[in-house]
């Protein structure tokens, strides 16, 4: 049974089987990706009984035997890291704009995706954003987001968030994407008053963009103007506003009974919340790797 | 009269690499027919000058546009070809008769170098989260792992072609060491590659969860990686608990190679990714 379990006969048939469910799921798009658990368990199961059975038990000498011992065991705590993470993750998202305000806990704006197993004890933290401004360098290029952000209300500290550069809380990470496109601004109003307004986000390099301005019925597409001149070009759909306009900032074109006025150019970044569990062992088990391929090619270089 | 530019100077340096590579790959064609030592010398200094132009085009172009090696498939092209031009000269410098390999790896190296001048030679924008240290330790290894099998390549592709008898390829295989010696090269090349892909998986996953906020998120360049890594392996477990066939042996490198291709240059800017807005 072990010896079966042990053999590099089953790494090969695994190794098939995760091929075939590969091609099936890029074949097919319904595939079952829990199918992916069946070979990885036995896998795992491979990897552990060759730890015991070939690796511990090798005639070798001492460093690499513990080198090798220590990869493949790397190689497993990752494993098992990467399963804490599939099941018990957190991770949640936020579009932030250049001196957007929240008047609430940033958390009940998140985009939100748990692991299946996630449980609330991980989210006992929760973090407030109250301000959001930018950092440029000498030449004008944004290279930083501060928010205002608190572990408590009143207690407001401005950290940088750069891209990089995560806040750590205790149990979690805020991260800021690696986004910093343009943001512009409109307002909708109404021949009785009615107002609204609204952005629309650019990723960078992007130039069009399809917008549905708030209280249109209609969407409209939005292409950045020249960068000088602040110039937007707004141009509908056929059968709706089939004209174009290029628009300054304060600027605004009549669309039905609505006028649509251009605000102003901004930025935004993605910001996200992480709650990882499995990140620990991850970087246990690379650290694990690391050390254990050292040892491993120190043996065979002093050797040689 | 045009003024010259650093522009002019960095296309000029890398048609002298191109030129260097191609009259390399004439000599160690020669020395396949004629089996004279100095051709070979000829075409390993060749060899050695193209590889030294070709680094400082590279340093050049770095200064120029700000950033390395790793944003428009001109770079990774050019770049990656210095790459494997490297290990050939490494491996070479340790066994001098696989010099010959020469006359399989520089002819890859020249398709690459070709493909890359003749891609886009603009810089690029370069996003912020590209703004960081594990970007250069990712990449270098990447670029490492690329070498050492376009060589090892090689030198299966040799073994292989063992089997032709007679005519200027038999007498070029003449030339390669026996193929117990060529299977123990590749399957050092493999280890060698084998803990490169390792390290460059390990620190594209730090770097990924400062950027993105997760070490690994099943992206198609992720997946690809991993496939190339767990193919490495695999041939490396093979060869240790097998008793297998060195032309058998010789097709897995093949193998491992076409897939790495697939994995390092078709993916990265074929597929949706989330890594794509790094490749213009």
């Amino acid at each position: 049974m072990i010896s079966f379990f042990s053999s590099t006969r089953l790494t090969t048939w695994l190794l098939v089987a995760f091929l075939l469910f590969f091609v099936a799921d890029w074949c097919w798009p319904a595939f079952p990706r829990w199918l992916y658990l069946l070979p990885a368990a036995f896998f795992y199961a491979n990897l552990l009984s060759c730890l015991v059975i070939r690796l511990i038990l090798l005639k070798k000498n001492l460093v690499g035997k513990v080198g090798l011992v220590a990869f493949h065991l790397g190689l497993g705590v990752a494993m098992a890291g990467g399963l804490v993470t599939a099941f018990y993750r957190f991770e949640g998202g936020l579009e932030v704009v250049e001196g957007q305000i929240f008047s609430d806990q940033a958390e009940s704006y998140l985009y939100r995706t748990y692991g299946p197993l996630w449980r609330p004890f991980f989210t006992d933290e929760a973090f407030f954003l109250k301000e959001i401004r930018v950092a440029r360098d000498g030449e004008g290029n944004i290279t930083a987001f501060d928010c205002l952000v608190a572990r408590t209300p009143g207690a407001e500290v401005f950290h940088r968030l750069a891209a990089n550069h995560p806040l750590s809380l205790s149990k979690g990470q805020i991260f800021l994407s690696q986004h910093f496109g343009t943001a512009l601004g409109f307002k909708a109003v109404r021949d009785d008053g009615a107002m609204n307004s609204g952005m629309v986000n650019f990723a960078p390099q992007q130039h069009k963009q399809t917008f549905t301005a708030p209280g249109l019925p209609y969407t409209l597409q939005v292409e950045l103007g020249d960068k000088s001149r602040q110039e937007i070009l707004l141009a509908g759909f056929p059968g709706h506003f089939t004209g174009k306009q290029a628009l300054t900032p304060g600027q605004g074109v009549r669309i039905g009974d609505i006028t649509l006025i251009y605000g102003k150019k901004t930025h935004w970044a993605g910001l996200m919340v992480v709650r990882d569990p499995g990140k620990p062992w991850i970087y246990a088990g690379f650290l694990l790797f690391s050390l254990g391929l050292l040892l491993y090619y120190s043996e065979k270089f002093t050797r040689q | 009269m045009m003024p010259v530019t650093v522009q002019h100077i960095l296309e000029l340096l890398l048609w002298l690499t191109v030129a260097c590579y191609a009259g390399a790959t004439v000599f160690f064609v020669f020395y396949s027919s004629f089996d004279q030592k100095k051709l070979d010398r000829a075409g390993w200094i060749l060899t050695i000058c193209g590889l030294f132009i070709h680094a400082i085009a590279i340093l050049l172009r770095w200064n120029l546009v700000g950033h390395g090696p790793y944003r428009t498939i001109h770079e990774i092209l050019v770049c990656d070809s210095a790459f494997i031009v490297g290990a050939f000269v490494l491996v070479g410098l340790q066994v001098e008769r696989l010099r010959a390999s020469g006359v399989i790896v520089l002819p890859l190296t020249l398709i690459m170098m070709g493909l890359g001048l003749l891609a886009p030679q603009a810089g690029a924008y370069l996003s912020p989260s590209l703004k960081s240290p594990w970007l250069a330790v990712h990449v270098l290894f990447a670029k490492m792992t690329v070498g050492c099998i376009v060589v090892a390549t090689g030198m299966a592709t040799g073994l292989l072609l063992r089997k032709i008898k007679s005519g200027r390829i038999a007498r070029l295989i003449g030339l390669f060491p026996d193929n117990q010696s060529i299977v123990d090269l590749c399957q050092k090349l493999f280890q060698v590659a084998f803990v490169f892909a390792s390290l460059m998986i390990i620190a594209g996953a730090i770097w990924a969860n400062d950027a993105w906020g997760r070490y690994w998120g099943w992206d198609p360049i992720e997946i690809w990686s991993l496939i190339v890594w767990a193919l490495y392996a695999f041939i490396l477990h093979v060869r240790l608990s097998w008793r297998l066939n060195d032309s058998v042996y010789a097709w897995l490198v093949v193998a491992a190679f076409v897939v790495s291709i697939v994995a390092f240059f078709l993916v990265p800017f074929g597929a949706e990714s989330i890594h794509s807005q790094y490749f213009a």
